[in-house]
Order: structure tokens, then C-alpha cells, then sequence
């Protein structure tokens, strides 16, 4: 375990090491992310302009929704970021074939190829909206909400991972699953609204399949309407999280087996 | 005069061919992301006291949706941007000093050959069949033929333009990548800039008062907004000319600023290996 740690901190150390001698390179990087969010919240304030309200939400509180949805995004583009490779090239390059060789579990060296700085601009954001929109709305940061929300990002990211463990390993399978992941990975991309506004079916999908809704949407109805009762969802997320982790953990043993190297 | 830059033309359009597996992938990448836009559109009319909000109602909005998801893909043709800093990684770019064809044209060709392949692939079969559905539905009404083909002609004339523009700004990003290496983050923000200011992420006339006349004026409302626009016949013919006037005006001007930035650009290559 210990032996685990240090190995992750060299290889994380080495990873920032590696980003930082690209100075300009990596603040192009960061300054995209921090874009994208903004033309995103632009793009719903803009909308908000013109409704008094989007099915009782005001302005302020789809702010806070998208500072919300942003926390567990960000944890895990920060320490995972590398499963998008696997799926994308990296089976397809034969890129695997030296993690094959050493004596570590391969999924660990996945997790430890990168320190995503990106990440940190998606963090920012977040907080950033959460305590502005959360200061706008007066939200009560009881003990219970806290809670929820360090569980929701932390294990919310756990869930975020899960996916793309899964996901990523097919492509040991079918060479390149880059798309898949994708697809499954825009589903976090329906959170950002009020999930009222989709019919039952979508609803149960972003619930029972791809449980996005469960770690951000019911999570900050408890903050802005008192919904559910906090530990309740909290629980409901640490078990949906832990049970998706093995899960997922399982299907990337089965078929990390399947690794054939490419060759070139 | 361009007789020796059809091979570039030719090899576009087989590189589209070669990876039309990408269409689908894209197709239900993209489905998905359409289906939430219209679930939110329609969450926000049902909300809205007026049954228009910015000049589009919302059978407009959908239809708006629909057609600038499928002509953006259609649109954002060629690698050129991507080419251009591999060239300069890989060391040749230092080839093209010394070929006797220029670098600019060479990737209009290759760009032109890989859009009139998504053209035929994926624009064509998509603009029948929404035009068929929405129209089956009443989303889309034609009232005259001739306005409808003059429409149509008028679309041809204005897509035309918004690739070249599109091909352009990428050559323009490709060539400051002898500035910097952070291809993937400049390309990154080129698209975030594409999507929001051309009225992909919202139509325009959503912008707030001052801001809606400078984005409409800019060059990227012309690579994505205005020819759905005239091809779903949200714009008279007037305003179509006056935005293709426009888009030709900003053709000029870039390809010029282009110009300028790859003469100042050759001197400083540092080429990596090669």
C-alpha cells in the first residue's frame, strides 16, 4: 500500500514536472477549459434572459446546478484523465505494450500516467459559481448539506471514473472505444439542466443507468428546495459509487486479458 | 493555373471517404446532444409567456437545432490546422519552402475535397430527409418552389464561403503553431470560439443588445448561423446576399492577415527533427 502511494507521488510528481516545462502550452490548455465554461454559462444566462423562470429554477440556482455538476468533472479529469487515451489510441498504437511489462497493476499505471492541470480550471469554475450563486440564493451551508456535497464530488467522481473504466476497456476488445466513452461520458452533459425538463424515460436513464442525475441533480435540489433528506441521498451515492467501482473494476479484469499488441 | 492542385482535391476527398466511419460515430454522439437541446427548448418555450422568444418560435428553434448540428459537421472539413503542426513537428514544413506549389492553396483543395465528400455523405441525405420530416410536420413551410430553389441556390453559395472562411481561421491557427506547440489547446479554443460566436450553442439574436451586432457582423455568424438561416428560409433574399457579401468581405480580409502572419511566421521556424 505504502509502496502504492510513493509510486503514485513520483509518478504524479513527474507528470506535473513534464507539463510545467510547456509554461505557455499548458496555461493555451487551461484557459480552453475555463472558455468552454464560460460560453456554456453564457449561453444559459442568455437563455434565462428571456423566461422568467426554466420550470421554477431561476437563474442563480442553474448557476449553481452547473457549479454543482462541475466539482465531481473536475476531480476526475484531474486524476483519470489518461482512460480517454486507452480508448481513444493507445490499445490501438500498441502504446500499452510497456505497462504489460511491469510489475504494477496496469489500471494503476493508467490512473498515475497524469495530473490533469485542466482540471483545476474546470475546479475553479465550480467553486467559483457555487459560492456565487450560493451567496446570491442565500444557501444555508448546514453540516448536511456540506456533506452531501463532498460526497457527491468525491464519490460522484468515483461514479464518473467507474464509466470510463468500463468504457475504456472495451477497447481491449475493439481496439478503439474512444466514441462510446464518449457518448456515455455527454450524458453528464444532460445534469447541467434541471432534469424536470426531460420526460420519465430520460429521467430514469440519468438515474437507474447512467447515474449522473443521483450525484449532482437530486444532491442540489437538497441544497435549493430541501428535497430529500441529505444523508439519505449521501448513502444512496457511496453505495451506487463503491458497487459501479467494482463493477467496473471486474470488466477491466475480464478483458484486459483480451490486450493483444498491435504491433508498429 | 489550379490544374496541378486537383490530386490535393482528389486526396481530400478519399481521406473523408476512408474514415466515413466517423459519421456515425458522430451521428450518435451528436444525436444524443441534440435530443437535450430539444428537450431544453422545448422546457423553455412551455416557460415563456411569448410564443416567440428572439425572432424563432419553437418549430423554428428545432428546425435551427437539427440543421446547424448536421452543417457544422458538414462544414468543419479538412485537417488543415492539424496538418500544419504536424508539418512543423515532423520537420516538413521545410519541404513546402522549396515546392513549387503554394501551402495556402494546397490546403483549400484538400479542404474543398474532403467537404464536397461530407457534402455528399452525410449534407446531402441529411438536408432530404429533415426537410422531408419537418415539412411533413409543418415545421417548415414552402410556399413558393422558385423561392425554395433560389433559397437553395443561394444556401450552396453561402456554404461555400463558410468553409473557406472555416478553412482560413484553421490555417490561420495552424500557422501560429510555429509560435507555440499547444496545438490541441489552440484548436480546442478555436472550436469553443466557432460553436458560441457563430450561434451554434445559440442562435445570435440571443446575444444582449451591442453584442448582438458585433457577433452578427463578425466572421464566424457566416460559418455556422447564416447559411442554416437561408437554408431553412429564416432570411429574405436580401439579407442572404448582404451576408454573403459579407462573408466574402471577411474571406479577404483573412486570407490577407494570413498571409501576413505565415511571410512573418517562415522566418522564425524552429523546426523539431525531421
Amino acid at each position: 500500500m505504502i509502496r502504492y502511494a510513493k509510486l503514485y507521488f513520483t509518478c504524479i510528481k513527474r507528470s506535473i514536472i513534464t507539463r510545467l516545462e510547456y509554461k505557455r502550452d499548458t496555461f493555451i490548455s487551461i484557459f480552453n477549459f475555463f472558455l468552454t465554461n464560460v460560453a456554456s454559462i453564457l449561453s444559459i444566462w442568455m437563455i434565462m434572459e428571456s423566461i422568467p423562470s426554466l420550470n421554477g429554477w431561476t437563474m442563480a440556482e442553474m448557476g449553481f446546478l452547473y457549479g454543482f455538476s462541475m466539482m465531481p468533472v473536475a476531480l476526475d479529469h484531474i486524476f483519470t484523465d489518461d482512460l480517454w487515451n486507452v480508448a481513444y489510441w493507445k490499445v490501438r498504437n500498441g502504446e500499452m505494450d510497456r505497462m504489460f511489462t511491469k510489475p504494477v497493476p496496469v489500471l494503476f499505471q493508467v490512473i498515475a500516467e497524469t495530473f490533469q492541470l485542466e482540471g483545476l480550471g474546470e475546479l475553479i469554475v465550480g467553486v467559483v459559481m457555487l459560492s456565487v450563486c450560493g451567496s446570491m440564493l442565500n444557501i444555508v451551508w448546514s453540516f448536511g448539506a456540506v456533506f452531501v456535497l463532498i460526497v457527491a464530488t468525491v464519490f460522484g467522481a468515483v461514479v464518473i471514473t467507474s464509466f470510463k473504466i468500463i468504457f475504456a476497456s472495451l477497447a481491449f476488445k475493439f481496439k478503439r472505444s474512444g466514441q462510446l466513452l464518449q457518448v456515455a461520458y455527454n450524458f453528464i452533459g444532460y445534469t447541467r439542466y434541471p432534469i424536470n425538463i426531460y420526460p420519465k424515460l430520460i429521467r430514469g436513464l440519468l438515474t437507474f443507468v447512467f447515474p449522473f442525475a443521483l450525484i449532482i441533480s437530486y444532491p442540489v435540489e437538497i441544497f435549493l428546495f430541501q428535497t430529500y433528506s441529505p444523508y439519505l441521498i449521501a448513502g444512496v451515492i457511496v453505495a451506487a459509487s463503491c458497487a459501479l467501482f467494482a463493477i467496473s473494476l471486474l470488466i477491466w479484469r475480464a478483458l484486459e486479458r483480451r490486450y493483444e499488441s498491435t504491433g508498429s | 493555373m489550379f490544374r496541378k492542385y486537383k490530386p490535393f482535391f482528389r486526396a481530400g476527398a478519399m481521406e473523408t471517404l476512408a474514415y466515413k466511419f466517423n459519421i456515425f460515430g458522430w451521428l450518435i454522439v451528436s444525436a444524443l446532444q441534440v435530443v437535450c437541446v430539444f428537450f431544453l427548448w422545448i422546457g423553455v418555450y412551455k416557460n415563456s409567456p411569448d410564443q416567440i422568444i428572439n425572432g424563432f418560435t419553437l418549430r423554428d428553434m428545432l428546425v435551427y437545432t437539427a440543421f446547424i448540428n448536421v452543417f457544422n459537421f458538414v462544414t468543419f472539413a479538412g485537417d488543415t490546422m492539424y496538418s500544419i503542426s504536424q508539418d512543423i513537428k515532423n520537420g516538413t514544413i521545410a519541404m513546402s519552402f522549396v515546392k513549387p506549389i503554394s501551402y495556402r492553396v494546397r490546403f483549400i483543395f484538400t479542404t474543398l475535397g474532403g467537404f464536397s465528400m461530407n457534402m455528399l455523405l452525410l449534407g446531402l441525405p441529411a438536408f432530404v430527409l429533415l426537410y422531408v420530416v419537418f415539412g411533413a410536420l409543418g415545421y417548415i413551410v414552402i410556399t413558393s418552389v422558385w423561392m425554395f430553389l433560389l433559397h437553395l441556390l443561394l444556401f450552396v453559395i453561402a456554404q461555400m464561403f463558410a468553409v473557406l472562411l472555416y478553412d482560413c481561421i484553421n490555417y490561420i491557427c495552424g500557422v501560429l503553431c510555429f509560435y507555440t506547440t499547444a496545438a490541441w489547446g489552440m484548436n480546442a479554443i478555436k472550436d469553443v470560439l466557432l460553436s458560441f460566436l457563430g450561434g451554434t450553442l445559440i442562435p445570435l439574436s440571443f446575444f444582449p443588445g451591442v453584442f448582438k451586432e458585433i457577433v452578427s457582423y463578425s466572421p464566424f455568424a457566416g460559418i455556422s448561423q447564416n447559411p442554416v438561416l437561408i437554408l431553412t428560409m429564416k432570411m429574405d433574399v436580401l439579407q442572404a446576399l448582404q451576408c454573403i457579401a459579407l462573408s466574402l468581405g471577411w474571406l479577404c480580409a483573412m486570407e490577407l492577415v494570413a498571409w501576413l502572419i505565415f511571410r512573418h511566421a517562415s522566418k522564425k521556424v524552429t523546426v523539431q527533427g525531421g
